[in-house]
């Protein structure tokens, strides 16, 4: 069965025939009337614009940013000003849209600058309502199935029966766009980003969408159907297994306990994962406490946020990552110099020990909370083992501050490593001798390794784990670990899905972080590897 | 003509429904809202030219009112901008 790769964007399985998007490209022949007609035609097309998307408007509340933008002060000074130098209206409205969405195309926030999709659907429609076409329009929309498009604009999800449509794919196309969100409001699963991957799934006659995954599987037979619907319902409820099982500790072939641990980022998630089998928190992630306050949290801010965690997870361990800032994680308090690479930057580790009065502060909050749980502590992005002794050393001297303050801690607070790139695969066996546990975050691995952006379709392929060179360096890790007597973990993507569980037994993995809805998924693959 | 240098806080920056608002606010008011950050100031009547500035949270704003009831109109547009949610 053939799959082609895009980029996950809403959750979900689906299985259909796929529906082309056609875009009505009618042009009646415009002809160029005197500068006061044009104006009068652009006016009385944006009218009819307004009322098209006010009605869409009342179907869902994002049409009200078009809405406003249909008379929106700049946007019709530009055009009038073209139609005043002689351009005809409907190529005014175009140029206008240009000049807009080159300006939005400089703001350095994806989410923002993804708006200028809108500006664009906007455009469209005043154009298409001057040159008379009809809205551009599709005759799939009778019959259910797969929406697949080129390009997709927020407004065209409203002239199509939502209620039919299973999925959506589209050629190009980002996870922050309009069509996203709506699609997530109704629960279709979306894979963007596909490319040129489109015409295969346009010549299939039936496909697999997985939005969890970013795949779309082509022509598939009634045992890939059904095994995909089951993992799909498996991973949606996450109330399969019975609950009696779900604490079982589960051993591997040669008879060594196996454990399965969350990934999350809040005291509920941790709540939640618990009560569905996690037996401890892989990976706590701290940035989303950092995100969440208007400046950096205090020291007793943060301590209260990681007791509630650590009394969440109890007696199971909760491994607190330290603040992982950088590459395509920002905070708005936390200023960078601008960076050209951001992924190669001042990010992980390397931020903390630039900026050691932050560091000491969450290293101080961590081990006032570690007397509430079961708190372990560990370092992303570490390169060296120089990195790894100086937050060790700044960790010792917190613990001799505390003491001396009469702060109680728990004094055998375990710490790990994080291993996300080739240096730490290489140095991994001096990096087990100076710390407790190690964890394999493989979507930076993989990157790091294959020198592959992780959100770059183009390089996707790249990412294949089947016969992948990253599959030598999570053995060799898991190996050093071994040898050291030390732990060893995954808590990246690869973790998560059940289809490498086997293989990632056979490496020798023996602690799986996963994400929460895979929770019970992953436990029966694992249970069942041979 | 007054001004007022507020850093802003919404959660995920200036988008769609936040400034759509804002845009409604300032339309209804008798004088001129300008928004102006490092790089540039644009009218606040305009959703595109008030999306377009890319405010994320934490960067500097300044807000000048201009004509009319200059300090009613400056209370409501900080008012507005200090408690976006969205």
């Amino acid at each position: 069965m053939q799959e082609v790769r895009g980029i996950a964007a809403v959750e979900g399985i689906a299985v259909g025939r796929p529906l082309e998007f056609v875009h009505d490209s009618v042009n009646d022949g415009y002809i160029h009337g005197p500068v006061t007609q044009e104006r009068e035609r652009f006016l009385a097309a944006v009218e009819a614009t307004r009322t098209q998307i006010a009605q869409m408007a009342e179907a869902d509340p994002v049409f009200e940013f078009h809405l406003e933008m249909t008379c929106d002060p700049e946007l019709h000074s530009l055009v009038i000003d073209a139609i005043d130098g002689g351009v005809p209206a409907p190529s005014a409205v175009d140029k206008a849209c240009r000049t807009i969405v080159e300006m939005f195309s400089e703001i350095d926030d994806e989410y923002l600058r993804e708006r200028r999709t809108d500006v664009g659907d906007v455009c469209l429609r005043i154009r298409n309502n001057l040159l008379g076409c009809t809205s551009r329009h599709s005759s799939i929309v009778d019959s259910e199935g797969i929406l697949i498009a080129r390009t997709l604009l927020p407004s065209d999800l409203m002239s199509v029966p939502l209620q039919n449509i299973r999925a959506i794919v589209t050629s190009d196309g980002s996870t922050t766009s309009h069509i996203c969100i709506i699609a997530g409001k109704h629960s279709i699963p979306v894979v963007v980003g596909v490319g040129e991957g489109i015409d295969a799934i346009m010549r299939s006659s039936k496909v697999i969408v997985d939005g969890n995954r970013g795949i779309v599987l082509l022509d598939p037979d009634e045992d890939d159907v059904r095994r995909c619907l089951d993992s799909a319902l498996c991973g949606g409820s996450g109330r399969d297994l019975n609950a009696s099982d779900s604490h079982v500790s589960l051993k591997d072939a040669n008879g060594r306990n196996i454990r399965i641990e969350a990934n999350a980022d809040s005291a509920e998630d941790i709540e939640r994962a618990i009560g569905m089998g996690a037996e401890g928190i892989g990976v706590f992630r701290s940035e989303f406490l950092y995100m969440s306050q208007p400046s950096f949290p205090s020291e007793q801010c943060q301590t209260d946020y990681y007791e509630a965690a650590a009394r969440a997870c109890a007696p199971y361990p909760l491994t607190i990552r330290t603040l992982d800032v950088g590459g395509d994680k920002n905070i708005p308090y936390i200023s960078f110099d601008k960076e050209l690479n951001p992924f190669m930057g001042l990010r992980g580790i390397r931020y903390s020990l630039a900026y050691p009065v932050a560091f000491r502060t969450q290293l101080r909050a961590l081990l006032r909370a570690s007397v509430y749980g079961n708190i372990r502590i560990m370092f992303p992005m570490i390169t060296t083992v120089s990195e790894l002794r100086q937050a060790k050393s700044l960790l010792e001297e917190c613990k001799s501050e505390l003491r001396s303050e009469g702060i109680p801690f728990d004094g055998n607070v375990k710490v790990g490593t994080m291993i996300e790139t080739p240096a730490s695969v290489i140095s991994a066996s001096s990096l087990a001798q100076e710390c407790d546990f190690f964890s394999i975050g493989t979507n930076d691995l993989f990157q790091y390794v294959m020198a592959a952006d992780r959100t770059n379709p183009n390089v996707a392929y790249l990412l294949d784990v089947n016969d992948s060179p990253v599959l030598e360096a999570i053995r060799s890790t898991i190996l050093a670990a071994d040898k050291a007597g030390i732990e060893c973990a995954m808590c990246g993507e690869m973790a998560s899905r059940e289809e490498y569980a086997g293989l990632l037994l056979r490496l020798g993995l023996r602690v799986f972080s996963v994400r929460i809805p895979t929770l019970s998924r992953i436990r029966l693959a694992v249970s069942q590897a041979e | 003509m007054i001004e007022r240098n507020i850093v802003f806080s919404a959660p995920h920056g200036m988008h769609g429904m936040p400034g759509t608002k804002l845009v409604q606010l300032v339309k209804s008011l008798d004088g001129k809202v300008m928004l102006a950050t490092e790089k540039r100031e644009v009218n606040a009547a305009s959703l595109l030219s008030v999306v377009s500035l890319g405010l994320k949270t934490g960067v500097a704003l300044r807000v000048r009112a201009e004509g009319g009831d200059e300090q009613g109109n400056m209370d409501k547009v900080i008012d507005f901008l200090n408690n976006i949610t969205e």
